[in-house]
C-alpha cells in the first residue's frame, strides 16, 4: 500500500482465521489503521489481494465491503453527532435488513427492529444512554458506540481499531468483556495497544513495524519475541 | 419521556388549530388577502421542498429555479399546446420536474458542497438564458397567459378564477406535501438522509450507498418544487421566462436559513416572515428588501440555527432541566 512515494505496507501477509480474535501491534506510524482501512475497502491498495470468504473483495467500496460482513469501527470516535445512539444503531441494523428503502414502514416491523436494537445497546451497556444523542457521550462511551454499531452491520469478521485508546484503566474490563463476547460469533481483527486487553483476548498477535509483519504467532510467544521486543514491547514495561 | 410526549401533542394542537383558521379565512375573508395566502403557501411547498434538500440530506443547492421554471412551464404548455386539462398537465410538470432533478443529480449529488453549489447555480443560468432566447415557446421575458380548464367538475365545477378555489387547491396540497414530508423524514428514509447529514462516510462504513439515497432527495425536492412552480403559475394564469430567474434559487436558501433548517415548521415561519414583508412593507417603502436583509442578519445573529433552531434549543434546555430536578 503507497501514499506516493511513502509505502504505508510493504508486503504484508496476514491471515485470520474464521472464529479467531487476532490482535495487530505495533508502534505508531506502523500501518495498522491503513492495513484495516485496505480490508474494508476505505483506502484501495496498489499491490496485492485482499481474500475474504474465499472471495476477491480487492478495491470494492466500503459499503460492498459491509454487505460482504466485513465492517468495522474508527480509531477516533467517528459517530454521528445530532443522531441519538439508537438510532446509530438502528442504522446498521436496517442497512442489512434491505428495508432501508422504505418511506413508510409498518408498526409490526418498527417493533421487530426496536427490539433488535435494545438486545444490541443491551449486550454493549448502552441502554441508558439510548435517548442521547451520540454526540453527546462521553468518549469511552463513543468508543463502546463504535463496535455497537460494527456489531450491528451482522457480518462475520469485524475490525477493530484500538477501542480501547483514550478509555479510562477504569473502564478496560468493560471492553474487555465486550470484546469476548462479540468474538463468540464473530472473528475479530483488533488493533490495540494495551497489552493487558491484547494478552487477555487474543487467540494471534501480528506484529507491524514500518509496514513490514515483523512477527506473527501466539500472544505469549510475541511477548517473548527478541525482535518485537525491541522495536516495540521496549517502549512499554511488559 | 413524557415532556416529549407533551410537546408533540402540543406541536399536533397548534397544526390542527392553524389549519381550521386557515379553513376559516378561505370560507369569509375577502380576496386580496386570500392572494397573498397563496402565494404563501405555494412558497411553503418550496421551502419544505428546500429544506428536505438541504436540511435534511445536506446538499446546497443554488440552482432551484430550474425545477421552479421547469414546473411552471410543465404545467403551461401542455395546456397551451396541446390543450390539456388541469391534472394532466399537473402530473407533466411534475414528471418533467423529476426527469429534470434526474439528470442534474446525477452529476450534483457525487459533488462536495462548494461545487454542489456551482454546478446547480450554472445549470439554472443556462436554463434561464435559453428560457429567454426561446420566445417562440416560452414567451421570453413577457410571458404568456392561457386559460385554465376546471381542476373539478363533478355535481360542482370548481376552477382557478374562483380565488377561493383556487385557496383551498393551493392549501389541499400544502398540506399534503407538509403530512408527506413529516411522515418522510422519521421514516427509514428519512433517517439515512439525517444521517448523512451528520457524517456522510459513517454512512458508508454502515454499508449504506449513500450516492442513491442522495440523489433520491435531490429528485424529490426537484418534482416538489415543480409542484410549486406549477401552482405559482396557475394561480397567476402567465408565466414567463422570470420563472427561472437566479432570485427564485435564492429565496428558498434565504427562508429555510431564516426559520431553520432542519425542521418542517422553521421554512413555513421564513415563508410567512417573508410573505408578509414583501406585501405590506413594499408598499410604503420599495426598498423592503434592504430592511428584509437586515431582518436576516439580526436573527441569524441572535438565532445561528434560524428561528426554530432557537425555539428547538431553549426548549430541549428546558427539557433537559427539568429532567435533571426530576432525577435530584
Ligand atoms: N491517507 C493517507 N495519506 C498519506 N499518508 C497516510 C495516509 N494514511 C496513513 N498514512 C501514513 O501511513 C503511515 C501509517 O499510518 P497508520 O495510520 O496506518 O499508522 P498506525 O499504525 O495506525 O499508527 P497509530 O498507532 O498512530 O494509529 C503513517 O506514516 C501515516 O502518516
Ligand atoms: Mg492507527
Amino acid at each position: 500500500m503507497q501514499f506516493g512515494a511513502f509505502t504505508a505496507l510493504d508486503g504484508v501477509d496476514i491471515e485470520v482465521e474464521p472464529g479467531e480474535v487476532h490482535s495487530l501491534i505495533g508502534p505508531n506510524g506502523a500501518g495498522k489503521t491503513t492495513l484495516l482501512n485496505t480490508i474494508a475497502g476505505d483506502v484501495k491498495p496498489t499491490r496485492g489481494r485482499i481474500v475474504f470468504d474465499n472471495e476477491d473483495v480487492t478495491g470494492l467500496l466500503p459499503h460492498m465491503c459491509v454487505q460482504k460482513g466485513i465492517s468495522r469501527t474508527f480509531q477516533i470516535p467517528n459517530v454521528m453527532p445530532g443522531i441519538k445512539v439508537w438510532e446509530s444503531v438502528w442504522l446498521g441494523i436496517n442497512s442489512k435488513a434491505k428495508i432501508s428503502w422504505h418511506p413508510f414502514v409498518g408498526a409490526k416491523y418498527a417493533d421487530a427492529i426496536a427490539r433488535k436494537v435494545r438486545e444490541l445497546c443491551q449486550i454493549v451497556g448502552l441502554e441508558e444512554s439510548m435517548d442521547e444523542l451520540a454526540g453527546n457521550l462521553s468518549h469511552g462511551d463513543q468508543k463502546i458506540l463504535e463496535i455497537a454499531m460494527a456489531m450491528s452491520l451482522d457480518g462475520s469478521l469485524l475490525l477493530l481499531d484500538e477501542p480501547t485508546q483514550g478509555v479510562s484503566p477504569g473502564e478496560i474490563d468493560t471492553f474487555m468483556s465486550i470484546i469476548k463476547k462479540v468474538s463468540e460469533t464473530k472473528t475479530v481483527l483488533m488493533v490495540e495497544h494495551n497489552m493487558d486487553v491484547v494478552l487477555g483476548v487474543s487467540d494471534r498477535v501480528t506484529v507491524l513495524d514500518h509496514g513490514r509483519v515483523i512477527a506473527n504467532s501466539t500472544p505469549s510467544e510475541v511477548v517473548n519475541d527478541e525482535q518485537v521486543r525491541q522495536v516495540y514491547l521496549g517502549t512499554t514495561d511488559v | 419521556m413524557n415532556k416529549i410526549m407533551y410537546f408533540l401533542r402540543m406541536r399536533s394542537v397548534v397544526l390542527i388549530i392553524v389549519l381550521l383558521a386557515l379553513i376559516a379565512v378561505g370560507l369569509c375573508v375577502k380576496s386580496s388577502f386570500l392572494s397573498i395566502l397563496i402565494t404563501m403557501i405555494t412558497y411553503c411547498i418550496y421551502a419544505l421542498a428546500y429544506d428536505l434538500l438541504l436540511g435534511y440530506a445536506n446538499q446546497p443547492s443554488l440552482g432551484q429555479s430550474l425545477f421552479f421554471g421547469l414546473g411552471a412551464y410543465g404545467m403551461v404548455l401542455p395546456i397551451i399546446y396541446w390543450h390539456f386539462g388541469f391534472w394532466g398537465s399537473l402530473g407533466v410538470a411534475l414528471v418533467v420536474g423529476a426527469a429534470g432533478g434526474l439528470l442534474v443529480g446525477f452529476v450534483a449529488v457525487r459533488l462536495t458542497e462548494a461545487y454542489h453549489v456551482i454546478f446547480t447555480a450554472v445549470i439554472a443560468s443556462v436554463m434561464l438564458l435559453l428560457a429567454n432566447n426561446y420566445t417562440p415557446i416560452t414567451g421570453g421575458s413577457g410571458g404568456l397567459s392561457f386559460q385554465v380548464a376546471p381542476f373539478f367538475s363533478g355535481w360542482i365545477k370548481l376552477t382557478v378564477y374562483s380565488i377561493a378555489a383556487n385557496y383551498f387547491l393551493v392549501l389541499a396540497f400544502g398540506v399534503a406535501v407538509f403530512l408527506l414530508l413529516t411522515r418522510l423524514v422519521s421514516s427509514p428514509l428519512g433517517k439515512v438522509w439525517v444521517a448523512i447529514r451528520e457524517n456522510e462516510q459513517r454512512v458508508v462504513s454502515l454499508g449504506y450507498n449513500v450516492y442513491w439515497y442522495k440523489l433520491a432527495a435531490f429528485v424529490a425536492a426537484s418534482m416538489l418544487t415543480a409542484l410549486a412552480g406549477a401552482l405559482y403559475v396557475i394561480s397567476l394564469r402567465y408565466v414567463s421566462a422570470d420563472c427561472f430567474d437566479f432570485q427564485w434559487s435564492v429565496l428558498p436558501f434565504v427562508w429555510v436559513l431564516i426559520g431553520g433548517i432542519g425542521t418542517l415548521i422553521g421554512p413555513i415561519i421564513g415563508v410567512v416572515l417573508f410573505t408578509l414583508f414583501q406585501f405590506y412593507v413594499s408598499d410604503w417603502w420599495s426598498h423592503y428588501l434592504i430592511l428584509f436583509g437586515v431582518l436576516i442578519l439580526v436573527i441569524l445573529r441572535w438565532a445561528p440555527q434560524g428561528i426554530m433552531g432557537y425555539y428547538e434549543n431553549i426548549r430541549t434546555n428546558k427539557i433537559l432541566k427539568g429532567g435533571g430536578e426530576h432525577a435530584s
